[in-house]
């Protein structure tokens, strides 16, 4: 590991103005101290953001803020957030383990890399080593996307609470060196066929201050399938609800997960859903509809059906709430 | 680099290189050997203490990024010669073989318990499932953490 100067940040203003080429944000470091020692990451300078706090969980006139260093198990467990996002505390409880989801902070596990085995790994990888090929082409597909970011990157977003933060439209709010800016959770991933390497958008200096849930949004729920039942990522997911009136949904919100390089929001779907009365083939049909564009490998093609039964047990006017 | 923390109570400093993890700090300088070097990448829970109440892995944390706080071991649960119930639940229910695993999956329990996630056997398991034992005692060790969640 090579040996860099640590900088514990004194406020927002310094940790922006210390970060430049070489460095990096540090968090929890659930995420980076394994970059480190795996020689993923190898900063000049590494920013402590935690002193900054950034952790609250505030109600606002116009839904609820969530501090970008708030602590997984603390975002799940508040009150007003079990209330308005169960979908995101669900994610959240079925993320990592009860260790990580303690120390892992919001903004560092939208911001984590790719687990592919094969860019943690020495095998070829794009993402890795720029043009040495990627692995999955022939290699094991079964964690890979259905719907890849480019032809050179199979890899999916790993993220739980980024699915449900999808379906619950969630604001991004970060301040950089050119002052504050929003984004949505669709524009701080990377557009289809971008340049590799990077897990999001954001640029040196940018630092995510917190995330907003707009108020009025349906709770929802968050259904996950894994290998195992505890302690794994996801092979797929989905995050969303339904509001129906005399058996016609009227509003619809789904994402899934584990399909892409980012969480997907599935807008195709949620437009054929509404407007029709519910049935349970419905659901099956518009989930279709939305992975219709998909080019699925050898090895991922059984995620089509294990999205549109995610997607089902989320969508069913009849699960729990 | 110079760092103070809170250790079991104690105020200590020590001079580190600032790659160090809390887990190097703690075996290799203070010599609290408890928690123990597994994977190192967060996946097995050897090395688990609390850190300001909360479970931490510590050898995904950076021992710079430590100071103020205050971090509790297995070294430091006892007082004195009274074992921490969970201590005296592991003996009773044989929830040991090698004992590699133990400090970190009792210093998960502490959390677990003080979190209110012991009510059910699942529970426990989902909640202590970051903490691997390769000499399975698991039904032993969910007995040991339910039988003291029991007598609260
Ligand atoms: C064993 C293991 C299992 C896991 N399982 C799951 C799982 O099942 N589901 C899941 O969703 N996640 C899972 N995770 C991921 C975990 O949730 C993340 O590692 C964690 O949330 C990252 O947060 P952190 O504070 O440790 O980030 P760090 O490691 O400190 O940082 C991660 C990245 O975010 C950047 N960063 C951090 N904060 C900011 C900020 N405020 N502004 C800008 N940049 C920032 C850092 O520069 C770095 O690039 C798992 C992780 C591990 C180690
Ligand atoms: S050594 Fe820390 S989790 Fe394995
Ligand atoms: S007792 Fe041997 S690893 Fe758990």
């Amino acid at each position: 590991m090579k040996i860099f100067d640590y900088r514990a940040a004194n406020s927002v203003a310094e940790a922006i103005a210390a970060a430049g080429p070489g460095s990096a944000f540090l968090a929890a470091g659930t995420e980076v101290v394994p970059a480190l020692r795996d020689g993923l990451l190898h900063p000049d300078r590494l920013i402590d953001l935690l002193p900054l706090g950034l952790d609250g969980i505030e109600r606002r006139d116009d839904g609820l803020r969530l501090g970008g260093l708030a602590r997984l198990s603390d975002i799940a467990s508040h009150p007003e957030v079990l209330a308005s996002a169960p979908a995101l505390a669900s994610a959240i409880e079925q993320s990592g383990t009860a260790a990580i989801r303690s120390m892992g902070t919001l903004a560092g596990n939208l911001l984590q890399q790719v687990r592919c085995p094969y860019y943690r790994g020495a095998a070829p990888c794009n993402r890795r080593a720029p043009g040495s090929g990627c692995s999955v082409a022939r290699g094991d597909q079964r964690h890979a996307a259905l719907m890849p970011l480019s032809f050179h990157c199979a890899a999916v977003h790993p993220s739980d609470p980024a699915v449900a933060l999808a379906s619950l439209d969630a604001t991004i709010v970060v301040e950089g060196r050119a002052g504050r800016r929003t984004l949505s959770l669709d524009q701080l991933y990377p557009a289809a066929g971008a340049v590799l390497g990077v897990p999001s958008v954001l640029e040196s200096g940018d630092l995510i201050i917190a995330l907003d849930l707009p108020a009025g949004r349906l709770p929802g729920r968050y259904a996950k399938i894994r290998d195992r039942s505890s302690f794994d990522f996801a092979l797929v997911s989905a995050a969303g609800g339904l509001r129906l009136e005399g058996g016609v949904v009227v509003e619809a919100a789904l994402a899934l997960g584990g399909i892409a390089w980012k969480p997907w929001r599935c807008r195709r779907a949620e437009a054929m859903l509404v407007g029709r009365p519910w049935s349970a083939d419905l659901v099956r049909q518009a989930v279709a509809a939305e992975l219709s564009g998909a080019t699925p490998l050898e090895g991922t093609r059984f995620k089509v059906e294990l999205a549109i039964r995610a997607a089902a047990t989320v969508l069913d006017p009849g699960g729990p709430s | 680099m110079e760092v103070r923390l809170t250790v079991n109570g104690r105020e200590r400093g020590a001079e580190i290189d600032p790659r160090a993890a809390l887990l190097d700090l703690l075996r290799d300088q203070f010599g609290l050997t408890g928690a123990k070097r597994g994977c190192e990448r967060g996946e097995c829970g050897a090395c688990t203490v609390l850190v300001d109440g909360r479970p931490t892995l510590s050898c995904l944390m950076l021992a710079v990024a430590s100071g103020g706080r205050s971090v509790t071991t297995i070294e430091g649960l006892a007082e004195g010669d009274r074992l921490h119930p969970l201590q005296q639940a592991f003996i009773d229910h044989d929830a040991l073989q090698c004992g590699f695993c133990t400090p970190g999956q009792i210093l998960a329990a502490v959390a677990c318990l003080a979190a209110g996630r012991a009510n059910t056997d699942d529970e426990v398991r989902e909640w202590m499932s970051g903490n691997l034992c390769r000499c399975a005692a698991y039904p032993q060790i969910v007995a040991a953490v339910r039988a003291v969640a029991a007598a609260r």
